[in-house]
């Protein structure tokens, strides 16, 4: 097979109804198939190209890259990152499954936090404001991103709310991503720390099954936990779970309902997931 | 379903090759899609003849390869590869280890023309 391309073909070939595809690496095709192959070049490949020469450029060659599919997303994120680090804003991407909590949590710990620090929070939903609406009146700035139906938010929905939100000073900002355990995790936006948030409701076994989420994660937080005397909820067993996608992570078990374990957590963010 | 962002993603990244290589049109694109990538294959098969129409890359042939976790173990020295996410060390079992591959979604090779 072609090592190069790794189509797994001989060295001069065409793919099926495609262009035809010459190896400009030295690869002796199998002699029963060179001479009808070579005719389907000669063929398919003079398809007239807007603006390429015709004979050698027509020969196609391949351009080795190694590089990230979102290096350009990355990039942005890291701009934002240091235009944050330049201003002392901390900055945290809060990742969960719809309906694990996040709102509530936020809810429930941005009072405590405005008292203490200047929050802004950045709340992502595929539509409606519902969450920027249930989040304003504790204290922090609040904007909503609508993606109309983008399941994340990249470093440039970030971006357009940096200046705004924290040119005139700021301490905290907390992204409230897309309910969504896969994409978001995905696209770094700058953040300082990556919090995973799992809900006793959703199962131990949550780590193992989205790990790309959970292997990224600076900390986990463990939500509802005022429902766990009505759950078969394996404690050690989820803890495990984290451990093995995550090992030694951070890990918070609280209720936004009751207040159990929000000081800890709350001095977490108000330290920017440090 | 971020896919459609990703291989949107390939498209501009290859428009910057095709320029900066002198080329015109790419016929074909391998990816190697990291067992922590959070993308799936299916959905990148779907999304990309989507994003490449009406550009250079209109016809082109989408290889996806899979790539497994690369975990170097900071306890025995080991260098190991596996399917499964789990961040142990397959020799000596020790959570203690760097992931030096399989991580992400990466262009590796464009064919041009």
């Amino acid at each position: 097979m072609c090592e190069t391309c790794g189509c797994g073909q001989a060295a001069v070939h065409s793919h099926g109804g495609g262009p035809a595809h010459v190896h400009t690496h030295p690869l002796s095709p199998p002699a029963s198939l060179a001479p009808i192959e070579l005719a389907s070049v000669s063929l398919a490949g003079s398809v007239p190209i807007a603006g390429a020469a015709a004979g050698a450029s027509e020969r196609s060659r391949h351009v080795a890259l190694g590089r990230a599919v979102l290096a350009d997303n990355d990039a942005r994120a890291e701009a934002n990152r240091r235009w944050l680090a330049e201003r002392g804003v901390r900055m945290v991407d809060l990742i969960s499954s719809p309906g694990s909590g996040k709102t509530a949590l936020l809810e429930a710990t941005l009072d405590a936090l405005s008292e203490r620090l200047r929050v802004a929070v950045i709340v992502g939903d595929p539509e409606t404001d519902n969450d920027a609406r249930r989040l304003r009146g504790h204290g922090a700035e609040v904007r909503q991103v609508e993606t109309a139906g983008s399941c994340h938010l990249d470093a440039n929905h970030v971006t357009r709310h940096l200046e705004e939100l924290a040119g005139d000073g700021l301490d905290l900002l907390v992204v409230e991503n897309v309910g969504n355990l896969v994409c978001p995790a995905a696209f770094d936006l700058g953040q300082g720390a990556r919090v995973a948030l799992l809900s006793v409701t959703e199962g131990e076994d949550k780590p193992l099954k989205y790990p790309g989420l959970f292997h990224r994660a600076d900390a986990v937080v463990i939500t509802k936990c005022d429902l766990i005397p009505h759950l078969r909820w394996d404690r050690d067993a989820c803890l495990a779970n984290v451990q093995r996608v995550r090992p030694d992570v951070r890990v918070f078990e609280v209720s936004a309902w009751t207040g159990q374990g929000l000081s800890a957590w709350v001095d977490y963010l108000a330290a920017g997931g440090a | 379903m971020h896919e459609l962002s990703l291989v949107a993603a390939v498209v501009d990244e290859a428009t910057r090759v095709l320029a900066r290589e002198g080329a015109s049109r790419v016929l074909s694109v391998r990816l190697l899609l990291g067992v922590l990538s959070c993308a799936d294959r299916d959905a990148l098969e779907i999304c990309f003849p989507l994003a490449v129409r009406d550009t250079a890359l209109a016809g082109a042939k989408l290889d996806v390869v899979p790539e497994p976790l690369t975990l170097d173990c900071r306890a025995c020295g080991e260098r190991g590869t596996s399917w499964d996410p789990i961040l142990v060390c397959s020799a000596c079992t020790s959570a203690a280890v760097d992931v030096v591959g399989g991580r992400d979604l990466v262009i590796a090779s464009l064919e041009v023309v």
